[in-house]
């Protein structure tokens, strides 16, 4: 039995105020999540025998998916935990995410795909990259200057 | 035609360029004047750093062409072409996409302007050598499948002295480097199941979905490469009025709290398209 599990953890993200909405908007832009509708008829084009389940259903499943809406399963972490310790010993799990892509989640691809929420979320690679532009920006105003480009 | 070629056609008759959020989509009929207006207010607002008293004016001379034979090679919905009749340039205009050439025709139509609208790959131009005074590209030939063949043909049709001008996606910008290549492609994991070309396809010139063809950005090297094989003088101008815009999806506010003598030197390099300019030699 093949059991896609929907969850949606974008709409608990928004609504905040200020610099925080600011952030979660632009999270989501990136993201690019797609709906529940969306995430439905994909599994049912590429998994015409599933069935749509919830946690219990798990427990009994060969092929347990989990339907990212965007496409790394950003908040999807206590749900992935909650499926792991519920499928059953050889059941094999797998992610079809809002980009249409279907991929085994083995362990290296798990650890891949936290580490890729981090950043995304932290936008620690943001922060790095501006601090070097900023860093850079006075050498090459300077050589614009000498080239006498303002 | 090729298969590659006629996907490129079939895919922008159904995705017109509308400068919207998704492309085919403006919120208005096609070929309607509201439809056209929208088109012209978003394209035109892109591009306002690029405008003088009057659209382009610091990139076109639109003067030294006022009664010249003039083609643009992939008018999209006409904005260009209509701004250069206007000026008094004696145009025509191709496109690959027949619902560009409908558009288009419509357009001039509407304005009451003249103009030669035709449907031609741009690899195959259906006019004698040095049939044109100038020739222009905006934002189209990087969807070509033989960049170099549409190059070539594009300054067959130029007379010799005639002038040029061609805009490209730059693949050396902040756009592609951090949108297509480090969100799209190493965080959202998408290069393991894309190749380069497919990447830039998907996510530099298709709303981020499926099914865009080809897309394929250009070096300011392999640009002037090309264009010298090409037998052009060319002049190499990065346009950076996407900065801001990536600024802002890098970090919130980022764009609005950097001051313009920061961001300039880095528009100046860092800038989504390529402009290329010169004569045919």
């Amino acid at each position: 039995m093949t059991v896609g599990v929907l969850h949606d953890p974008w709409p608990a993200r928004r609504g905040s105020t200020g610099m925080l909405r600011r952030y979660r908007t632009m999270v989501e832009f990136k993201a690019n999540p797609r709906d529940e509708t969306y995430m439905r008829a994909l599994f049912a084009e590429r998994y015409p025998g599933g069935h749509f389940g919830g946690l219990e259903d798990v427990s009994e499943a060969r092929q347990v998916v989990l339907l990212y809406p965007d496409a790394t399963g950003v908040g999807w972490g206590p749900m992935e935990q909650r499926v792991r310790g519920r499928a059953p010993r050889g059941a094999e799990l797998r992610v079809l995410n809002g980009r249409r892509r279907d991929f085994a989640l083995d362990d290296s691809t798990w650890r891949r795909l936290r580490l890729r929420r981090a950043l995304e979320t932290s936008l620690a690679g943001e922060a790095l990259a501006t601090l070097l532009f900023l860093l850079a920006t006075v050498p090459l105003l300077a050589a614009d200057l000498i080239r006498g480009r303002r | 035609m090729t298969d590659a070629a006629a996907a490129v056609q079939r895919w922008w008759a159904e995705h017109p360029m509308t400068y919207g959020d998704v492309h085919g989509e403006s919120g208005e009929a096609l070929g309607s004047p509201a439809f056209f207006a929208s088109v012209d207010e978003r394209f035109l607002e892109w591009n306002r750093p690029l405008h003088g008293s009057r659209p382009f004016e610091a990139i076109f001379s639109y003067d030294l062409y006022r009664g010249a034979r003039v083609l643009e090679v992939g008018c999209g919905m006409g904005t260009m072409a209509s701004l250069w009749a206007r000026e008094g340039a004696r145009v025509t205009a191709v496109d690959l996409n027949p619902t560009a050439v409908t558009q288009t025709r419509r357009r001039f139509e509407l304005l009451g302007l003249d103009g030669e609208i035709r449907q031609a790959d741009g690899r195959e131009l259906p006019f004698e050598d040095g049939a044109f005074d100038y020739v222009w590209s905006w934002g189209v030939l990087h969807h070509s499948p033989d960049l170099g063949q549409s190059l070539r043909e594009l300054m067959r049709v130029v007379r010799p002295g005639g002038g040029y001008g061609l805009m490209l996606y730059h693949r050396r910008s902040l756009l592609h480097g951090y949108m297509t290549r480090y969100v799209e492609g190493f965080l959202h994991l998408e290069r393991r199941f894309l190749p380069e070309v497919a990447l830039a396809s998907r996510y530099g010139d298709a709303g981020r979905e499926e099914g865009n063809p080809h897309t394929w950005p250009v070096t300011r090297p392999e640009l002037r490469a090309m264009l010298a094989e090409a037998g052009a003088d060319t002049r190499i101008r990065v346009l950076g009025t996407d900065l801001d815009s990536v600024l802002r999806l890098m970090l919130p506010g980022l764009g609005d709290a950097l001051p313009v003598a920061v961001k300039k030197p880095w528009a100046r390099r860092l800038g989504w398209s390529l402009w290329a300019h010169g004569q045919r030699r």
